[in-house]
């Protein structure tokens, strides 16, 4: 281990400004509220944890699990959140609990908790995949943050298990009287709108539709350039190509993903796909 | 492995001070530390290693601060917001004290807004918060040589723009 230098505020040629400003800086620059930023966190995993379904068949087969992260349902909650606080500050009631727009739930099946308690835990095994290491100062203008998926709160989409639009759970919501505060409530996170295309590629490929899929992949690309799903964009792409026949494209772009992600979950899929 | 939860309650301030000091501010803090922890459990949690539990937590809020400065070009106006330093000041001593902290945490704000997003990140947790370069090397996947540079160069930059606004005040 190297020695590091010493602290800027140790330097005896520092201003009395300098070491004032830095002195500043051991305070706490804001205010958190723990308690209530951890009930939010407890409800956003918990609503993933309660909408975790089974992979399809077709999935499986391929072998690729596109886990759509904890953040899938969590983030929809988090965006209703947003709205909810957004709406309450607009009525001039800041202090007002949050209470998230969600439709009721449905009833849930016998066989399955309808309101699994989840402790804020990590999950006992490993992600389902780990990515490669990726320097910080290509974070600029790589990527946001690619979301690995723990098995336990993955959520794996089914034919029919399509995310919780936030459009629809704000119906559930009583008529907001004012308007105003409705225009500018926050959209929905692109991290969220960017899963929720990935789920529908996925679907897509699922149903044997590639075509389909690719054009949402390319929808994606132009949208989200710099998305958390670039990885799995990709690794969809070339089974998309390969199942659309359009063997020579797929065989190139499998061998950039090989090249970008060496040793990533989905890399023996991808080389598999494209070597039929 | 530390679950989410003990993450959560020892470090939430943490990954709050720390957005901030990156520029977000107002609600973007709260949403950014929701992310943060999302994303901490998503990627199974805090393993230990040469990367401390806030140079690993920092490495996801870096991302995830820049990730919405680049989809809302309201992120980087906020800087002209005053600080929220009141709350802190008010709590010492006499009203004097709690002018000068104010002044100095402006200062130290309007100096680190003036460094470059990723040299300024590795100046906040060795400079502000005591993490070793190590540690911040390992969190964020650089090389503890690029580290002692990002750090070195933020220095210049801090220290600069502290002399510029010593400047514009003895101009006025």
């Amino acid at each position: 281990m190297a020695m590091d230098p010493n602290r800027l505020i140790e330097q005896p040629d520092l201003t009395d400004r300098e070491r004032a400003a830095l002195r500043a800086g051991k305070e706490q620059p804001v205010v958190y509220d723990v308690a209530r930023g951890a009930e939010r966190l407890g409800k956003a995993l918990s609503a993933s944890s309660s909408a975790a379904v089974t992979t399809s068949s077709v999935a499986a087969k391929l072998g690729i699990k596109l886990l759509i992260t904890a953040g899938l349902a969590a983030l929809a909650f988090i965006a209703s959140m947003q709205m909810t606080t957004h709406r309450a500050r607009q009525r001039g009631a800041a202090s007002a609990p949050l209470r998230p727009i969600v439709a009721p739930p449905a009833p849930a099946p016998a066989a399955r908790p309808s309101a699994p308690h989840v402790e804020l835990t990590a999950p006992v095994e490993a992600p389902a995949r780990e990515r490669e290491p990726t320097p910080m100062r290509t974070a600029r203008k790589a990527r946001a943050p690619t979301v690995a998926v723990p098995k336990a709160t993955a959520l794996e989409l089914t034919e029919t298990a399509e995310p919780a639009e936030p459009v629809q759970a704000a119906a559930a919501e009583p008529p907001e009287p004012d308007e105003a505060a409705a225009e500018h409530a926050p959209t929905p996170s692109a991290a969220m709108l960017e899963m929720q295309a990935i789920a529908r590629a996925k679907r897509a490929l699922s149903e044997r539709e590639p075509d389909k899929a690719l054009a949402i992949l390319a929808d994606l690309a132009r949208d989200f350039p710099r998305g958390y799903f670039i990885e799995e964009r990709r690794a969809l792409r070339v089974l998309a190509l390969a199942d659309e026949g359009e063997r020579e494209q797929a065989r190139k772009e499998a061998a950039r993903f090989v090249r970008d992600y060496p040793s990533g979950a989905f890399t023996a899929r991808v080389k598999a796909a494209a070597g039929r | 492995m530390i679950g989410t939860e003990a993450l959560f309650r020892a470090h939430a301030g943490f990954v709050a001070s720390f957005v901030f000091r990156l520029g977000a501010r107002g609600a973007q803090v709260d949403d950014l530390v929701q992310d943060v922890f999302l994303l901490a459990h998503a990627r199974g949690g805090y393993r230990p290693g040469a990367a401390s539990p806030t140079t690993f937590l920092a490495r996801l809020a870096f991302e995830a601060v820049h990730d919405m400065r680049r989809r809302d070009r309201r992120f980087a106006l906020s800087h002209s917001e005053p600080l929220a330093a009141q709350a802190v000041a008010g709590a010492l001593g006499t009203p004097g004290d709690a002018l000068l902290l104010q002044r100095a945490a402006q200062d130290l704000q309007r100096a680190l807004d003036a460094i470059e997003p990723e040299r300024r990140a590795v100046f906040i947790l060795f400079e502000l918060h005591g993490e070793s370069c190590d540690a911040i090397a390992a969190a964020f996947d650089l090389k503890v040589g690029t580290v002692y540079s990002r750090l070195h160069a933020a220095r210049g930059e801090f220290r600069a723009a502290l002399a510029r606004l010593a400047r514009v005040d003895e101009e006025r």
